[in-house]
């Protein structure tokens, strides 16, 4: 992989060097890319930038610690959405459902009325939607769906257990539908 | 159903791939600076943060309570000793049955008066004159002695009692022979009085009192029987010589030098001056003792050590300042001179014993308690590692408790006045002063134990 002229690995012994001009070369290369990732965990834009900020301070700091056999843009994602989940972490605020909700699946379906509205959303406007949950379904939402964790990893990772995993999918799913539901509506109209 | 599940996943799917809208530039340099102020706080962190957060140094809890329970023990100590030295003080001198009722003279005289009946007896039979003065006195013929509730009649007396038991008076003929001048029986005799002791007899209660030896050998010149029953009269009338210490109170008043002992080296302790008055009650060879002293003590830190360093401030980008970098620090060492004073006022409470009285010389020893209150200070001090640090008055110890031991020997002018000479030790232990530059298990310490030596007057009251 070649960024700005220069081979990856290289990059990333400058960034050990702690050398300025390869960190900012890194970071001209992901930032916009673990933005979209922070955005996507935290609650307004200014947080997801200051978590990205962090990120990126951790990973100057510790990329020495970075194994090649990974791919570089995991081992940061990863990072990154550590950072997003620090501050939820530390208040763990999660909205609970009953963890034996069934599962309801007329909620997994998108709104038939208008697909051609749906298709033309753009990506600004999920982000939007995504931070209009509640924080325990939209990290939950973005490692399943968006990251391809399975339950029981999300489980693991945030240290609950699988039935509340499950459960705040299922509500998120319902909320992001209702959402959308809204959004056409209005568009609609 | 499947279908539509995946369906409004795969709708936020494709966030996976998303990338926002970022002024990458902007963001660099914001995240530049963040990274600057990251390394700063990581730099100071790795520095001593005592000199740039003081406050950030607790004190551990365990000596704060082992602190806590020092000083209890102390005023605990201090307060038992008061009590104990109270209840003693009460019993020995408010305390007293017969204080209230008869002088002890006459209540021991009783014991005397019991004792000294085959005195009196031996008397009587030894005496070759019975119309003599002494033989008169001593005999008491055809009355009886009445003392309390006991009524002795001497006629009563039984005849045979051998001399041995005459353990208190002793009546006997003189060794040598009388003079041809001497003719008269009472010249023949002496009175001695055993143990040196008393003998009283009240007339008025038919207890007649026995002459001391001085006044029995006046009655040995040959004088009139007039002049010898004025003399016994008077001698009758006299008070006996005080075997028994009675109870007084002195005032007194003293100056003299102290000096501190204890102190940590780097000290140079200097010669103090003190001033004080005290009054103490003594009985039956015991005293309490109280009174307020008034101190100055200098003493002065000779050497110091400082850590010299080259320091700048460390600001954040809105120009707050995190603290400051201390570089290139170095030990410095020098002479100070620098002078502490304490100025203490202190009231003692001793409970002591005379240890030796003898004419006009009396020794005694007392052990106690002094309360100080420090009412000012200047406090230079080193720490353990000799480095210097100024302490601020309101870090300074207040009051303190000190154990005490005192030495008093005493010089009787008259029966009014007394010269004396006091010295006496006393000891504070080690009094922490906590000092926030410094590891609470290295805290700095003083020690106000002395020794000093005063000289004073006493007025009996």
């Amino acid at each position: 992989m070649i960024i700005q002229g220069y081979h990856i690995n290289e990059v990333i012994e400058g960034c050990c060097a702690q050398n300025p001009q390869f960190q900012k070369i890194l970071f001209k290369q992901f930032a916009p890319k673990m933005l979209g990732i922070c955005m996507r965990y935290c609650k307004n834009d200014d947080s997801a930038k200051d978590a990205m900020q962090e990120g990126f301070i951790k990973i100057f700091k510790h990329i020495s610690n970075f194994k090649a056999e990974s791919k570089l843009e995991t081992w940061m994602t990863r990072i990154m959405i550590n950072c997003a989940l620090t501050e939820w972490k530390k208040s763990n605020k999660w909205v609970l459902p009953s963890p034996v909700e069934d599962h309801d699946p007329l909620f997994d379906t998108l709104p038939d009325n208008s697909p051609d509205i749906i298709s033309a959303l753009e990506y600004r406007d999920l982000i939007n939607m995504l931070q209009q949950l509640p924080d325990g379904y939209r990290v939950v939402f973005n490692m399943y769906v968006v990251e391809g964790y399975s339950h029981q990893e999300i489980a693991q990772e945030l240290g609950i257990s699988v039935g509340t995993s499950k459960s705040q999918l299922n509500r998120a799913r319902k909320n992001l539908q209702l959402l959308l539901q809204k959004k056409t509506s209005l568009q609609n109209e | 159903m499947n279908n539509h599940h995946s369906h409004i996943d795969d709708l936020f799917s494709k966030l996976h791939h998303y990338e926002a809208d970022l002024a990458v530039e902007k963001a660099w340099i914001e995240l530049r600076d963040q990274m600057v102020d990251h390394a700063l706080k990581e730099k100071l962190e790795s520095y001593d943060l005592h000199h740039i957060f003081p406050d950030l140094t607790p004190y551990s809890l365990s000596e704060l309570h082992q602190k806590k329970q020092h000083k209890r023990f102390l005023w605990v100590w201090g307060v038992l000793f008061c009590f104990a030295t109270l209840l003693i003080g009460y019993y020995l001198f408010l305390n007293d049955p017969h204080r209230s009722s008869a002088s002890p003279d006459i209540v021991d005289s009783s014991l005397v008066l019991t004792h000294s009946n085959t005195a009196i007896h031996n008397h009587s039979s030894s005496l070759e004159s019975p119309s003599s003065p002494i033989s008169n006195m001593v005999t008491n013929k055809g009355k009886h002695s009445t003392f309390g509730s006991q009524v002795i009649k001497n006629n009563s007396y039984p005849p045979a009692i051998p001399p041995s038991n005459a353990s208190y008076l002793h009546v006997a003929p003189l060794l040598h022979p009388p003079s041809s001048t001497s003719s008269k029986p009472e010249d023949h005799f002496k009175i001695t009085s055993s143990d040196n002791d008393w003998f009283p007899i009240n007339d008025s209660s038919d207890i007649r009192e026995t002459p001391s030896i001085t006044e029995v050998k006046a009655m040995e010149s040959p004088t009139s029987t007039d002049t010898l029953s004025k003399k016994q009269n008077d001698s009758l009338s006299s008070p006996s010589p005080k075997p028994i210490r009675p109870s007084s109170l002195s005032l007194g008043g003293h100056w003299g030098v102290h000096s501190l002992v204890g102190l940590p080296s780097g000290f140079k302790p200097g010669l103090g001056i003190q001033a004080g008055i005290g009054v103490d009650m003594e009985k039956r060879g015991f005293y309490l003792k109280s009174g307020l002293d008034i101190m100055s003590t200098v003493f002065e830190t000779q050497q110091i050590k400082v850590i010299k360093a080259d320091s700048f401030p460390v600001l954040n980008p809105g120009g707050d300042t995190l603290g400051w970098f201390e570089q290139n620090k170095r030990d410095s060492t020098f002479t100070s001179g620098l002078k502490n004073q304490l100025r203490q006022i202190r009231i003692p409470f001793s409970f002591g014993a005379t240890l030796y009285d003898k004419g006009r010389l009396k020794i005694m020893g007392a052990p106690g308690i002094e309360w100080v209150y420090l009412s000012y200070s200047t406090l230079h001090l080193n720490d353990q590692w000799g480095y210097y640090h100024q302490i601020p008055a309101a870090q300074h110890p207040r009051f303190i408790l000190l154990l005490r031991m005192e030495t008093q020997i005493q010089y009787r002018l008259n029966s009014r006045y007394s010269l004396y000479v006091n010295s006496q030790w006393s000891r504070s232990g080690d009094i922490q002063i906590p000092h926030h530059h410094l590891p609470s298990n290295h805290q700095l310490r003083l020690n106000v134990s002395n020794i000093s030596c005063n000289f004073g007057l006493k007025y009996r009251i």
